[in-house]
């Protein structure tokens, strides 16, 4: 992303640019068509590990806001804030695309359901964890505040995780044991298609870890011309 | 499987395709995003640099 990426970095944009169109070759080429969705149920490899990813992102973000509060360290806030971008970003693309998986198969572009319900309120409490770091101009109230919410709004992450298997839902459950009453439980994948999930996963993990990087390194290069202005306006 | 011979797929290749652009969207979204602040993080810095310099002069 900058001009001068450290050589790991330089690495890992490769590595993750092959792994990404390596599973794009598996879900399109390699994974067998299923029957009863048809094309539609290709969405999966993607959407879970989307999923994943934002569930990661705001795990890291609880992490780096009880790093920040003990240390003080403001490279702390900026992981934070960095991972919780990311987290929205992956969040998003897993809601998009599960109206677009449930069209066809709910004949519905969406519906309250207790997963896709919880999984709207934890995007808005991170939209609005963006939203409150804004409305705070001093640096250290902003990063503690930021910090202290980070952690409260994971909260809203395991809510989501087990809505499927605590309430009634119709959201397909694939770990896990599904509520007796749940009407979208699933039959177990094929081993091309578990193999094509996996892979999936790790690549979306790959994925975050770069990204996460570049946005840490922006972070950072912000922090730099922050000073800088304070420096210019004091001289 | 008695009613697989008229069980039919059916057709949903439009969603999926519709979900992989955003797949590959968002993330290219995200990243130009990312290169965007980069160069107006630069050019902030060029900026304060050059006045910076011209304080002292």
């Amino acid at each position: 992303m900058t001009t001068s990426s450290p050589r790991t970095l330089q690495i890992l944009n490769i590595v993750t640019a092959v792994m990404f169109v390596i599973a794009l070759g598996l879900v399109f080429f390699y994974a067998p068509r299923e029957v009863t969705m048809g094309e539609v149920q290709r969405i999966f490899y993607f959407h879970v590990p989307s999923a994943w990813v934002g569930g990661l992102a705001f795990f890291v973000t609880l992490v780096a806001g009880v790093a920040f509060l003990r240390t003080g360290d403001y490279k702390w806030d900026r992981v934070g804030l960095s991972s919780v971008e990311i987290g929205i970003t992956f969040s998003l693309m897993t809601l998009l695309s599960g109206m677009l998986w449930a069209r066809p198969i709910w004949n519905t572009w969406w519906t309250w359901d207790p997963r896709l319900t919880t999984f709207t309120i934890l995007l808005l409490l991170y939209f609005a964890y963006l939203m409150l770091r804004q409305g705070i101009e001093d640096s250290g109230r902003r990063a503690r505040f930021a910090s202290v919410y980070g952690i409260v709004a994971f909260i809203s992450v395991p809510i989501t995780y087990f809505a499927i298997q605590l309430a009634r839902s119709i959201h397909p459950v694939l770990f896990g044991p599904a509520n007796p009453n749940a009407k979208g439980d699933t039959a177990p994948l094929a081993p091309p298609m578990l193999q094509t999930f996996f892979f999936c996963l790790f690549t979306f993990t790959v994925l975050y870890i770069t990204l996460l990087w570049h946005r840490i390194r922006l972070a950072n290069h912000a922090d730099r011309v922050e000073q800088l202005k304070a420096k210019a306006l004091s001289a | 499987m008695i009613f697989s011979p008229f069980l039919q797929t059916p057709d949903t290749s439009g969603y999926m395709i519709a979900g992989y652009v955003i797949f590959i969207a968002l993330p290219i979204l995200f990243i130009a995003s990312l290169i965007y602040r980069q160069r107006n993080l630069k050019r902030d810095e060029e900026t304060m640099q050059s006045l910076t310099e011209d304080k002292k002069q």
